[in-house]
């Protein structure tokens, strides 16, 4: 029985290992539905330049020529004249994509029939190559990846010229990146970039080359090869073609350096960002968790950990792990042992956090718990912070100092000096408490001197 | 069973093994215990010693209002037994009552107190009650009293209230005890309670009451006039509109009963302190201020007290005193040597006059120095102002004396009547001689003792007619049968009809 359940429990374990594993496949599995299988005898019949090894009788030829070619070609007529209707603005393109294509595809499928017959006819060829480059264009139009994936490849065995090559490898790259490929979408757009290159240097055109670039980086980034997309990122800024490009070249050199290339952390980063926009705040708290596991810098880790406790602390109502976490935090990044790890205005800002983190728990305690009220206020005119925030702490610990009117005459002057921010109603404490602390000291004078502006109305 | 065990292991494992790594992760961050999160023992501490200096926590808060109203219950309790204790005649629901305060009582006191036992003798001989061991419970209900007071002051030494209520229970423990360490105590807690805060008014009226009771009259002094000046400068943060009085603070409305008790107080120590001057115009001060007729009067005769010799308030003691053993205790001697000795250390001839006035009387009167006290006056008469013509005094005031001198002589001149008609003559003529209101009489009867002058007596009588009005009807029937036998001796028989019809008239 022993061994029954020591083998379920065994089973259990690999059932769930398995589950897990299973999950994350299908998470990465990638779309490949447009793949079409090349007939690649097009191709060579398309390519082939040894003419002589091909023997064509006379009747072939004529019948390839009258029952194929021929209305195919009728059918390249029937195009051109809509085309022409088209120009002249009595039809619609996007009216006529279907019948167009198919059109070009009954003229494709006679073409490639008779090449298949008579292979060396020239005229057939350009026919079918025509074909090709039409049809290809409409797919797009149309939006049909899988049949211009098709015709790409055929292009791309015939096609020489240059300029013909770098649009179909960019087109091809565009087709892998819709469909998440990302490394098919990298090798196009690096082949398409390398075709740019290979011309006349001076003539380059730029529009071309960034949006190569961009896409180079932004598949690069997809495949997490930091290093290559920050290349291609930095090489695509500087020709960037509007401020808004730049900007946002900008922005995602900074994503992949957000963790120093580390672009898993900086996706889950954004992950996060995303789910906390969302209100999703418990699922983004899991998440840092997660995050602060895979980071590879301190820099990151330090802001992960500020904003996790930022989260916990305004978002989760756990006030004690965001503070802890925070001042945590601090005491390591104000470690004058250690170097510098955020810059100083960073570490400032917070500064300013957790001193309104402390603020902010002092006055949930105020009338809960005065002395640990008390002991937060302090930390906050002992810490790096705005001088209103300080200000306001003070005034809260002369309010609850009020028995001793040294004391609460000592951090009244205080408040008092930073006190040009206050709110009428914080101002109206501020001389209340002047005003009773001078009159328990018994300097009357002076609590009446307060009391005036105590019961002065708010200048409107 | 062990089955169960086993498979329950065995999922604890497996799904054990699955979260350890998110633990890890997960863990929270390290703090120190009972420290506030996110702060630092060090931090925490400072703030602490800070906050202990102004502050206490809201459980010692709550405790030491716990202690207080203990303080207070039992303090009712002790007061309603210490109540019954002085009832006279007991009746059976006094008995019964008592009961219920000593069964309430049983619970504050120690338990092995040796009172409870005879409480239970005595519950069953309801209807007599042992005085002694009611006292004796009540004295130690006090001392619990106390303990929870000092509890309270003890737990939360901010809330001022305490030592206040504290000071005023004591104050009346040493009342009801008739015991002043009590009261010093009630003065010390007092004393601590506005070294903290001076602007409490009954803080300092209580000190100064207590001081005051304590015969302790510069601090009496001292803290009145810190209550009145606390009453003074901050009744304008009470009222309504202060903005009206801000230009004229001295027309700020205060608390006129209150200020007259805190001036009448102060004049009274300045008096103890026999500072005339303070004291007077303390007096004068409260009687301006009072709208009480009757609290006038009564400052008034406070001011005259002081005035009697110039503000010479050690001579209106001394002469209190005397005044005291002579009319109260009638000690004659006694108060005549206070008197003597009051001499000496009189400012003023007016009240040198008085009090030879009192010793003359008491001489005369009292010791049967009839001669000494008449020779204490005729010094007293002879010193002072006369008009020329009339010999009245020219100090109305001194007519009293003249009117003690006149009848010590009249009486003198009368006692001598029997044995020595010369000595007689001599006294009734000296008291002629006075402006007194006797005068009369004196004339009368040196009319009488010259009737075997016929002329002589004719002269007196028409001088005793000048004060014929003073004359009661037996002496003018005198007068005129005396004038009718004296005409009717010089054969004016006419003039001595006249007055004979007068004689007979009456």
């Amino acid at each position: 029985m022993k061994t029954k359940i020591f083998l379920f429990a065994i089973l259990l374990l690999i059932f769930s290992f398995v589950n897990i594993f299973s999950q994350e496949k299908i998470a990465t599995q990638k779309d490949t539905s447009f793949y079409s299988q090349i007939d690649t005898t097009i191709c060579l019949y398309l390519t082939t330049t040894d003419t002589a090894k091909w023997k064509i009788s006379k009747e072939d030829s004529i019948k390839a020529h009258k029952d194929l070619f021929y209305p195919g070609y009728l059918n390249f007529r029937k195009v051109q004249d809509i085309r022409a209707k088209i120009s002249k603005g009595r039809l619609k393109l996007q009216d006529q994509i279907e019948p167009i294509i198919n059109l070009l595809e009954q003229a494709q499928d006679k073409f490639e029939q008779a090449i298949k017959i008579n292979p060396i006819n020239k005229t057939l060829r350009l026919a079918l190559t025509r074909t090709y480059q039409s049809i290809e264009q409409y797919y797009g139009a149309a939006k049909n990846d899988k049949k211009r994936f098709y015709v790409i490849n055929i292009l791309l065995c015939i096609e020489k010229n240059r300029e013909r090559l770098i649009y179909l490898h960019n087109i091809l790259g565009h087709i892998y990146r819709r469909n998440k490929l990302w490394e098919q979408a990298e090798k196009n757009f690096q082949l398409a970039t390398d075709y740019i290159f290979e011309g006349d240097v001076t003539k380059i055109d730029s529009t071309k080359l960034f949006n190569n670039l961009y896409f180079r980086g932004e598949a690069q980034l997809k495949l997490y090869k930091a290093h290559l997309s920050l290349t291609s990122f930095s090489y695509a800024r500087q020709i960037a073609p509007s401020k808004k490009r730049y900007d946002e070249l900008t922005g995602l050199i900074d994503y992949i350096n957000w963790d120093n290339g580390n672009i898993h952390a900086s996706e889950l980063n954004q992950n996060i960002i995303l789910l906390t926009s969302k209100g999703n705040y418990a699922e983004a708290e899991k998440r840092y968790f997660d995050l602060l596991e895979s980071i590879q810098t301190q820099k990151a880790r330090c802001i992960t950990q500020y904003n996790l406790s930022f989260l916990q602390f305004r978002r989760l109502h756990k006030n004690e792990d965001g503070i802890n976490r925070l001042w945590l935090l601090l005491k390591i990044l104000t470690n004058k042992s250690r170097e510098k790890i955020l810059s100083d205005s960073l570490i400032s800002n917070y500064w300013q956090a957790y001193a309104q983190m402390c603020y902010r728990l002092a006055n949930e305690n105020f009338n809960k718990d005065r002395k640990k009220s008390f002991a937060y206020y302090y930390r906050v005119t002992n810490i790096e912070c705005s001088k209103t925030l300080k200000g306001r702490a003070l005034l809260s610990m002369a309010n609850l100092s009020s028995n001793n009117a040294d004391l609460c005459l000592n951090y009244c002057d205080q408040a008092s000096s930073l006190s040009a921010q206050f709110t009428e109603g914080e101002k109206k404490t501020l001389y209340q408490l002047f005003y009773l602390s001078n009159a328990t000291k018994g300097n009357f004078d002076d609590a009446l001197k307060w009391f005036k502006k105590y019961k002065e109305k708010p200048k409107i | 069973m062990k089955r169960i065990y086993l498979i329950f292991f065995v999922l604890l494992f497996i799904l054990g093994g699955c979260a350890v790594q998110k633990e890890v992760v997960r863990k929270k961050p390290t703090v120190i215990k009972d420290t506030p999160a996110g702060l630092e023992m060090e931090t925490v501490l400072k703030a602490d010693s800070i906050f202990s200096t102004a502050s206490v926590t809201e459980a010692d808060e709550k405790r030491a209002q716990y202690f207080f109203e203990q303080a207070q219950e039992i303090a009712n309790l002790a007061d309603s037994l210490w109540l019954i204790k002085d009832i006279q005649n007991f009746t059976h629901n006094d008995s019964i009552r008592t009961f219920r305060f000593l069964s309430q009582a049983e619970k504050y006191v120690l338990k092995n107190f040796d009172e409870f036992k005879l409480i239970k003798k005595m519950r069953k001989k309801a209807g007599r009650l042992n005085r002694e061991v009611i006292t004796r419970i009540c004295k130690e209900l006090i001392q619990q009293t106390i303990k929870s007071f000092e509890q309270a002051i003890t737990t939360n030494k901010f809330e001022y209230l305490y030592r206040h209520r504290f000071g005023l229970y004591l104050k009346n423990v040493a009342e009801k005890l008739k015991d002043n360490t009590y009261l010093a105590r009630a003065g010390r807690e007092l004393e601590l309670a506005v070294k903290d805060v001076k602007n409490i008014r009954a803080f300092f009226s209580e000190l100064g009451i207590i001081y005051f009771d304590l015969k302790d009259w510069q601090n009496s002094f001292k803290n009145y006039d810190i209550a009145k000046n606390i009453l003074r400068k901050t009744t304008i943060f009470s009222i309504d509109e202060p903005d009206k009085y801000y230009d004229r603070l001295d027309e700020v409305p205060v608390d006129t009963a209150m200020l007259v008790s805190y001036l009448n107080y102060q004049a009274e120590c300045k008096t103890k302190l026999y500072e005339a001057t303070p004291a007077l115009a303390l007096f004068r001060e409260a009687q301006k201020i009072t709208p009480s007729i009757e609290l006038k009067q009564i400052f008034q005769n406070r001011l005259d007290w002081i005035l009697w010799d110039d503000g010479n308030i050690r001579a209106s003691e001394i002469r209190d005193h005397a005044d005291s053993l002579r009319y109260l205790k009638k000690e004659y001697s006694n108060a005549k040597n206070v008197y003597l000795g009051l001499l000496p250390v009189l400012w003023t001839k007016r009240t040198n006059d008085e009090i030879n006035w009192s010793i003359a009387n008491i001489d005369f009167n009292n010791l049967n120095n009839k001669e000494a006290g008449a020779d204490r006056m005729m010094i007293v008469i002879k010193n002072s102002s006369k008009d020329s013509l009339s010999g009245a005094p020219v100090d109305s005031a001194y007519q009293r004396y003249f009117n003690t001198y006149g009848r010590m002589c009249f009486n003198l001149g009368q006692s001598f009547l029997e044995s020595d008609l010369e000595y007689s003559y001599i006294y009734f003529a000296q008291a002629a001689e006075i402006n007194y209101d006797g005068r009369g009489q004196a004339f009368l009867q040196l009319s009488d003792m010259s009737k075997f002058d016929a002329n002589e007596t004719i002269k007196l009588c028409q001088q005793t007619m000048d004060y014929i009005d003073d004359l009661k009807i037996n002496e003018k029937k005198m007068l005129y049968k005396l004038l009718h036998t004296t005409y009717r001796k010089l054969g004016d028989f006419q003039t001595s009809k006249k007055w004979f019809d007068k004689w007979k008239d009456l």
